[in-house]
């Protein structure tokens, strides 16, 4: 019996080490900044979500919960994925509908231009965001593989390998995934042409494809089983003739169920949507773009849909939280975008959850007036020193002593460490983040700007007048 | 079904806890069918050549005890050795001898015969007919009793653990166990331990350092046109490993596995690069197999018994056979008359060294000359495996020729090495673990134990953390599943 339990006690702390190993090693989005939609679900309570968008990146980068929530209160979520495939979409909002309860689903169209995969890391995001569960293990069964299923149902055959790849969000969670609603916010942009006129004119079909209607199909199914009206849209898309005749295929298809069709690149005018201001890349919408798409959708859904505004009410804190990213990513944006010294200080002035680390170093006399920027008076800058700025609040952390240095702990991981040159000595003043310099100017103004939000170094930049 | 692969993880522990569950007179019949379902996980079709090996061994047996007279005796060994031996020439020699007979006839222009044959080689053919072979010997020789049961003479033959890659046992060690089984419980707590233990352990050999040091061995070999002295010399101790790590580890599997089930198979490996000589290398390397020319070939063909020149004789022949029996190529001939000169020129150089060592008065018991005696042992058997890795003997020969002319020491500084397919973090995760090797062969050298039995001596939370270690290396950083295109293990094609 002794020997039993020896055996158990064995296989069960064994299995444990494994288990905690699996947890590190377990497929992340590592492309997508460890930002994972489905945990971003999973972190979800039981029927919150009213609004679903499912789709590949054209849903993520084109429709922003935080609008919908900031302007009317919706719950909205994101289900996308990058290459997000016919069949993967499907799965995915299976698993939304095991614990959601949405009243609206949007299928965003894109899926009906491409089967499988051209690349590998798209085909293991789409067969291993999900959980494992009889819903995953049916997915795996009618998925579009290259591997071998067993690999994608025990999922170590597939993952073991990322020890070569590891990084601080496998061993701790990435903080957004508690509350982001699956959109991927960005400001960046690059013009993406024109789509053709003529291939917009186009209203010629092409008959769908076997596949293309057992999806149309499935997710029609799905929405009278579960009971939510379903809806379908294209993403601002630059389409071939070919793709063209697919999409009117499926309006028509729409059209035949009764099921609503938005198609935004025919609508581009109606929204005022430019292409040279609203895409951040070829494909996709920026946040700009998005606004539009959003809004559009927004005012539909208002006026032909009885949803509760959830503002105010503590349970839906996650949307709340999603918009304070919104605003920080923004806020980013604008410094970024911040070309001359003094719009710089202006928006870094004004800005949350930013912690900005103020240095004057050297000879920095000149730089001493863009201190009152943070309130923070003459007499106290004519020594130099350290401050940190945060949230409208200035406090001094060190003078400019030689020989001196001072950590500042921003969180639990991330410190900064300021240092003095010491009289005569070879050695410069200094800011450290972890071991990267983050120091502009020897004379002058320093500044070093840290995300709360994001947790990560978002700007530097040294002022020497 | 290889040991590392899932299939066999499902399997494994199924065979394992019916075994344990059936009643005592079943468990030969459990044990026979789970076989028989293993080897046929391979190819189902060629489970009737263990079938026909089987009936005609056991049959042989039979005979060999009902004849009266010794030429009735010997007559029953020949045709049970002739049958074998010609399943086995059929089909694993047959386009190899094809392939020659045609590069004669192209000599006297004679145009060349089609293979009309186009089949697989059975997985691990080598190893039991010479397993069954050395039944109907043993009977002859009146070693073991004819035994009458079929089912035990067939699970003696197709034992799963040692099926494919041996060890190649003898019918008084393995046959007898078979036979015990029926009379009493052979579950015994420390060796399933111990047998766990060899397991994990001939996993991570396998799937930790074999396969991931093969990655660089491929990158050496399938690049003649690049590699020099370094490089190749490199290559060859890593195949060095490789090959040790491949089939060392297979044995542990197999030992260990056995152990489980509460059976002893014999040893395979003994800490091999660790020899002073290479006829102590050969005591060492795949024991079963060498023992197994040692007794059926060398000493039937007059061993050391008939002068010196016979005996050089025969070691070379056994040699060559050797050589032949490891693969259908030229390769593995050359390398096994290398192995036979080396044995050779070390007997004849023998009073040379002595009279060296006496000239210099060398403490052959020092530390230093027996570290010496094993550096040049295994630099001898490292270059002796070039042939045995080697495509085809040009590409030895091409080896060769780079190893010795074309040095270039500034390789080892510039960082070159790493890009034969093993990065820094790779190459850090092979040392380590290759060190971890070393260490289980001092121990088996100097304390005469095996990792399992070390590992049974210590204290639970030692052992525990010793195993889980094991287990995770192996999980983590074994080379398998997805991005990885190993080669199975390299004994299964003999």
């Amino acid at each position: 019996m002794k020997k039993i339990i020896k055996c158990l006690s064995f296989s069960v702390l064994a299995l444990t080490m494994v288990f905690l190993s699996y947890k590190v090693l377990s497929w992340k989005d590592t492309s997508g900044a460890y930002v994972s939609v489905t945990k971003q679900l999973y972190n979800t309570k039981k029927d919150m979500i009213d609004v679903a968008f499912v789709g590949s990146s054209h849903v993520y980068t084109s429709v922003y919960p935080a609008y919908l929530w900031n302007s009317y209160g919706i719950s909205a979520f994101d289900m996308s994925l990058s290459e997000q495939d016919k069949i993967c979409s499907y799965y995915c909002l299976k698993e939304l509908l095991k614990t959601q309860k949405p009243k609206v689903v949007c299928l965003e169209m894109y899926g009906l231009t491409f089967e499988g995969h051209n690349h590998i890391g798209d085909e293991y995001r789409n067969m291993l965001s999900l959980r494992s569960s009889l819903n995953s293990l049916d997915f795996v069964k009618n998925g579009y593989t290259t591997q071998k299923p067993i690999d994608y149902i025990l999922r170590w055959p597939i993952v073991h390998t990322r020890y070569k790849e590891l990084d601080r969000y496998d061993f701790r969670s990435n903080e957004i995934n508690n509350y982001s609603r699956g959109a991927i916010m960005g400001w960046g942009r690059r013009e993406a042409g024109y789509m053709n006129p003529d291939t917009i004119a186009i209203k010629d079909e092409s008959a769908l494809s076997s596949e293309n209607i057992a999806w149309l199909d499935s997710f029609v199914e799905l929405s009278k089983d579960y009971g939510f009206d379903l809806v379908f849209f294209l993403a601002p898309d630059f389409q071939s003739p070919e793709q063209r005749v697919v999409t009117n295929a499926a309006k028509s298809y729409a059209f035949e169920h009764g099921i609503a069709f938005f198609d935004f690149t025919e609508l581009a005018e109606e929204l005022s949507f430019d292409p040279a201001t609203d895409m951040g890349d070829l494909l996709h919408c920026n946040a700009e773009g998005a606004f539009k798409i959003t809004s559009y959708f927004g005012k539909y859904l208002d006026e032909n849909y009885d949803l509760v505004d959830h503002r105010g009410d503590d349970r839906y804190h996650q949307w709340e939280d999603d918009y304070v990213l919104f605003e920080q990513i923004n806020q980013e944006n604008a410094i970024y975008l911040s070309a001359e010294d003094e719009d710089y200080l202006d928006v870094l002035a004004d800005s949350k959850n930013l912690v900005v680390l103020l240095s004057l170093d050297g000879e920095f006399e000149n730089c001493i007036e863009f201190m009152q920027k943070f309130n923070v008076p003459y007499e106290e800058c004519i020594n130099g020193g350290k401050w940190i700025y945060k949230n409208g609040q200035t406090s001094k952390i060190m003078d400019n002593t030689p020989g001196e240095s001072h950590i500042v702990d921003i969180n639990r991981y991330d410190a900064i460490k300021v240092q003095c040159a010491p009289l005569g000595g070879d050695s410069m003043s200094n800011i450290l983040f972890g071991l990267d310099q983050m120091m502009s100017t020897e004379n002058g103004l320093n500044v070093f700007v840290y995300d709360e939000i994001m947790c990560k170094p978002i700007s530097k930049r040294g002022m020497s007048y | 079904m290889a040991f590392n692969s899932i299939p066999f993880l499902v399997f494994f522990p199924i065979v394992v806890l019916l075994y344990y569950a059936v009643p005592k007179k079943l468990k030969s019949y459990w044990l026979l069918i789970a076989s028989y379902f293993f080897y046929m996980s391979w190819n189902a079709k060629y489970a009737i050549l263990i079938a026909l090996s089987t009936i005609i061994t056991f049959f042989s047996g039979i005979l060999i005890q009902k004849a009266q007279t010794v030429k009735g005796k010997k007559l029953v060994v020949a045709a049970s050795f002739v049958s074998n031996i010609s399943i086995l020439v059929f089909f694993k020699y047959f386009a190899f001898l094809l392939k020659n007979l045609n590069a004669v006839l192209g000599l006297v222009h004679i145009s060349p015969i089609n293979n009309p044959f186009s089949f697989i080689l059975p997985v691990g053919i080598s190893f039991y007919t010479f397993q069954a072979l050395s039944y109907t010997v043993d009977v002859y020789r009146g070693d073991v009793a004819a035994t009458k049961n079929i089912v035990d003479y067939a699970l003696f033959v197709s034992f799963f653990p040692q099926l494919v890659a041996g060890p190649i046992e003898r019918s008084g060690a393995l046959l007898s166990q078979i036979e015990k089984m029926k009379e009493k419980s052979l579950f015994d707590y420390k060796r399933f331990v111990t047998g766990f233990s060899m397991m994990l352990w001939g996993m991570f050999m396998k799937v930790v350092i074999a396969d991931r040091i093969s990655i660089f061995v491929d990158g050496v070999f399938g690049s003649l046109q690049a590699v020099g002295s370094v490089e190749t010399l490199l290559g060859a101790f890593a195949f060095a490993f490789q090959i040790y790590c491949d089939f060392g580890g297979y044995s542990a599997i197999a030992i260990g596995a056995a152990n489980v089930m509460g059976f002893t198979l014999c040893e395979n490996f003994d800490a091999p690069y660790l020899s002073s000589s290479i006829a102590q290398f050969w005591r060492r390397w795949h024991i079963s197999l060498s023992s197994w020319f040692r007794d059926y070939l060398y000493i039937p063909l007059g061993g050391n018994r008939k002068g010196k020149i016979r005996k050089y004789l025969n070691l070379f022949i056994t040699f060559l056979v050797s050589g032949l029996w490891h693969g259908a190529s030229w390769t593995y001939v050359l390398w096994g008359a290398i192995h036979g000169l080396y044995q050779i020129i070390g007997d004849l150089l023998k009073p040379v060294k002595k009279k060296v060592n006496e000239f210099f008065k060398t403490d052959t018991e020092a530390f230093s000359h027996k570290s010496m005696q094993i550096v040049v042992t295994f630099l001898l058997t490292s270059l002796a495996w070039v042939p045995f890795r080697a495509a085809s003997i040009s590409d030895t020969l091409r080896y060769f020729k780079c190893m010795f002319t074309r040095p270039d020491l500034w390789v080892l500084f510039n960082e070159s090495l790493f890009s034969y397919g093993l990065n820094r973090t790779e190459t850090s995760i092979l040392l380590f673990s290759l060190m971890l090797l070393v260490a289980a062969d001092f121990l088996k050298h100097f304390k005469k134990e095996t990792v399992g039995e070390f590992l049974y001596r210590q204290n639970l939370w030692f052992r525990w953390g010793a195993l889980i270690f094991l287990l995770l290396m192996c999980l983590v950083f074994g080379e398998y599943g997805v991005n990885f295109d190993s080669a199975k293990f390299i004994y299964f094609q003999f």
